[in-house]
């Protein structure tokens, strides 16, 4: 017999303890710490210790640190566009009422569908009002004025609360036994799904008053967000399809035992688990289609990032650029980081009801 | 029964219809004209007295030409972030996590248009920063490049190891170090062809300034480099999280099935758990890429000359609405459907018979 067999394979040990782990696990780890501490204090240093806070021009600023005076100065252009000054506070108040709104559903209480929809709805038409001014002894205030932050909010609120029952039309639609029915839909959406959302907008912002010219072709910005709405939908559609798919066939089979109809069935048995089953899904589309409202910067809206470049410009400001990017980047941040943060706890909650 | 179609003949009947579209509402004879304009950026030659279907496919190599870097630049990042989030070390996966969502919570345009003003803002071609031979600038960048030489030797180089790898795998006589093989062939090939038909001249070039400009290598202009890192960076945040949702697919117990056979770590890797991995990430790759091809139209807010901007333009310049909107509709549908269909092709190669993928 070989001795070697024999013998306690210490050197083997010894030599397969080379390169120790944990020993290169602590550098990594020593490493990444390193590196966000030193991310952090330079990010510390230029944003605040070296930061000038009030400036006339962006030449006045401390070239060491951020030059957050921009903001102070031409945040009424980034957060309302080219609204009237005077009316500026209706602006205000209606962003504040759809975040309000939003931070209403954070509360489980309010987690039925009859809750959402009221909430989103009230808040959908205060805002509608409160910008055009249709309560009286307000100045009316057309479209073409809306912008910035306002703008982003108005867009995303119409597009979410026409567009997610377009999308279950649509789901519907497509999972419906008449061929013809199905097919036109299936049709609609796999084309709209294909097309990029920017050609989309700009056929309808842009091109459709050229072949339906004058007053047939209505608002420019209720085109544009009705448009941005169905496109939502359809895509929705598919995530609402795919949740009806994956309940189980016993389910539906049970409705139609019990003599549910039809409407019955989809309102009491299938909606309620195929939205569910989508909702991880749906929550990353809500996310994703806050960040596409900025597209209609493209076709001439001054909508949040059209007017962060308004914002720096002009001359006394155009050094300025990187504070006014990081900071509507910080806003659309937040606000698509709480929109997700929602969507997991509405998840959390509705898997725990379930199981 | 609902009816069942698929998609691949949706999309053709779209295509066919925006052609008859496009012959219906207006004679397509505009497109023989002269455009009279030039565009910003090509990847070929483009003069104003090019025909408009010429103009139009040279966009539609510009959309194609930025799509497949940016899908490349933005595969690599997100594959390497992936695999530090996977790594296991806390720390490196907590960096790894907040680089995605740094990522993909900020719009695309918001990158695009901040990475412009960054590019806009550097200094002037004197003043140039230079690191590893690019050169950053406010003209753009400047990358060094292959010369011709350096193509056919890389391209030679390529094509040896494919078919060294094709006849291993037809011919199979043995398994063992194809790699180093392949490597080895490639390596000869590229020298035989560099000293044959190139001998003695330089295989890469560096730019360097001349003038007001600078020459040699590529010139990388700034509404190009901007669109691309934004792309990049952006799309890099959803292929992370993509790569990995599949590595996380992979069962704990085939892993340790694998150690427990003393199959050396680098087996475990590349044999057992990156293919069961690809499995779970190549159908979400592929609809990443469409919706990353559906967004090089952006590059319209920078002054990019994609295949919508072109389109735009044209439209504007001739007044053919319908017609040019039916041609781009086509050309993002049919390249979209490549691209779903390359990914449906490789996802069925990859499936392992007798599971639930079939």
């Amino acid at each position: 017999m070989h001795s070697k067999s024999l013998e306690l394979p210490a050197a083997e040990l010894a030599r397969a303890a080379w390169p120790p782990r944990r020993l290169l696990s602590t550098a990594a780890t020593l490493c990444a710490v390193l590196l966000a501490a030193w991310t952090a204090w330079a990010l510390f240093r230029w944003g605040v210790l070296e930061a000038t806070w009030r400036a006339a021009s962006s030449n006045e600023c401390n070239p060491q640190g951020a030059c957050w005076a921009v903001i102070g100065a031409r945040w009424r252009i980034v957060m309302f566009g080219l609204y009237p000054m005077e009316e500026q506070w209706r602006a205000a108040l209606a962003c504040a009422i759809a975040i309000g709104a939003f931070g209403l559903l954070q509360w489980s209480a309010m987690w039925t569908l009859r809750r959402v929809l009221a909430t989103l709805g009230v808040a959908c038409v205060a805002f509608i009002l409160l910008m055009y001014g249709a309560l009286p002894g307000m100045e009316w205030v057309a479209t073409d004025k809306w912008g910035g932050f306002a703008l982003t909010m108005f867009l995303y609120l119409c597009g979410v609360i026409f567009g997610f029952p377009t999308g279950v039309v649509l789901a519907l639609m497509r999972r419906s036994n008449r061929a013809t029915v199905a097919w036109a839909s299936g049709f609609v959406v796999d084309t709209i799904r294909t097309l990029p959302m920017v050609m989309i907008l700009f056929a309808v912002g842009v091109l459709a008053p050229m072949l339906f010219p004058g007053a047939l072709s209505g608002d420019k910005l209720w085109r544009v967000a009705l448009a941005f709405a169905f496109v939502y939908g359809c895509y929705q559609s598919e995530i609402v399809r795919a949740g009806l798919q994956a309940i189980p066939h016993a389910q539906e089979e049970a409705a139609k035992a019990l003599a549910l109809s039809p409407y019955l069935r989809m309102r009491l048995v299938m909606l309620p688990q195929g939205l569910t089953n989508g909702l991880p899904a749906s929550v990353n589309l809500l996310v994703a289609t806050f960040k596409e409202t900025s597209i209609v910067a493209i076709i001439g809206f001054f909508d949040f990032t059209a007017s962060a470049q308004a914002a720096y410009g002009n001359a006394a400001w155009s050094a300025a650029f990187i504070e006014v990017y990081l900071f509507v980047g910080v806003v659309y941040f937040g606000c698509a980081s709480a929109i997700g943060w929602l969507g997991h706890r509405l998840e959390h909650r509705l898997r725990a009801a379930r199981a | 029964m609902p009816v069942r179609f698929s998609t691949g003949t949706a999309l053709t009947l779209v295509v066919i219809a925006a052609v008859i579209a496009a012959l219906a509402t207006g004679n397509l004879s505009f497109l023989a004209d002269a455009t009279s304009w030039q565009l910003g950026f090509s990847v070929l030659p483009q003069a104003p007295s090019d025909p408009y279907w010429v103009t139009m496919g040279i966009a539609i190599l510009n959309t194609i030409v930025l799509a497949t870097i940016a899908i490349m630049m933005a595969t690599f990042v997100g594959a390497a972030v992936a695999f530090i989030a996977i790594a296991g070390n806390p720390a490196w996966s907590r960096i790894a996590s907040g680089y995605v969502q740094f990522f993909r919570n900020m719009p695309l345009i918001l990158q695009a248009l901040f990475w412009f003003a960054v590019i806009s803002h550097m200094p002037g071609p004197r003043q140039a920063l230079r690191f590893a031979g690019f050169v950053v600038s406010n003209r753009g960048v400047a990358v060094p490049f292959f010369t011709p030489a350096g193509l056919a030797a890389a391209g030679a180089a390529l094509a040896g190891a494919v078919a060294t790898f094709w006849l291993f795998h037809k011919f199979r006589p043995f398994q063992r170090h194809r790699t180093p093989i392949a490597a080895a062939v490639a390596a000869l090939l590229a020298t035989a062809i560099w000293a044959l038909f190139f001998p003695g001249q330089s295989v890469w070039t560096v730019p360097q300034l001349t003038g007001f400009n600078f020459s040699g290598g590529v010139q990388v202009p700034t509404e190009l480099i901007s669109i691309l890192i934004a792309l990049s960076m952006f799309g890099s945040g959803y292929i992370a999280e993509i790569v990995r949702g599949g590595f996380a697919t992979v069962p704990k117990g085939v892993i340790e099935a694998a150690r427990a056979l003393a199959l050396p770590a680098w087996v475990v890797e590349f044999k057992v758990r990156v293919p069961l991995a690809l499995r779970a990430i190549i159908l979400p790759l592929g609809s990443q890429y469409t919706t990353l091809i559906k967004a090089t139209s952006i590059g319209l807010a920078i002054g990019f000359t994609d295949l919508f901007a072109v389109t735009l333009m044209s439209i504007n310049q001739s007044g053919h609405t319908v017609p040019l909107l039916c041609v781009m509709t086509a050309c993002f549908v049919l390249l979209n459907q490549a691209v779903v269909s390359a990914a449906n092709a490789l996802n069925h190669a990859f499936q392992i018979p007798g599971t639930a993928g079939r």
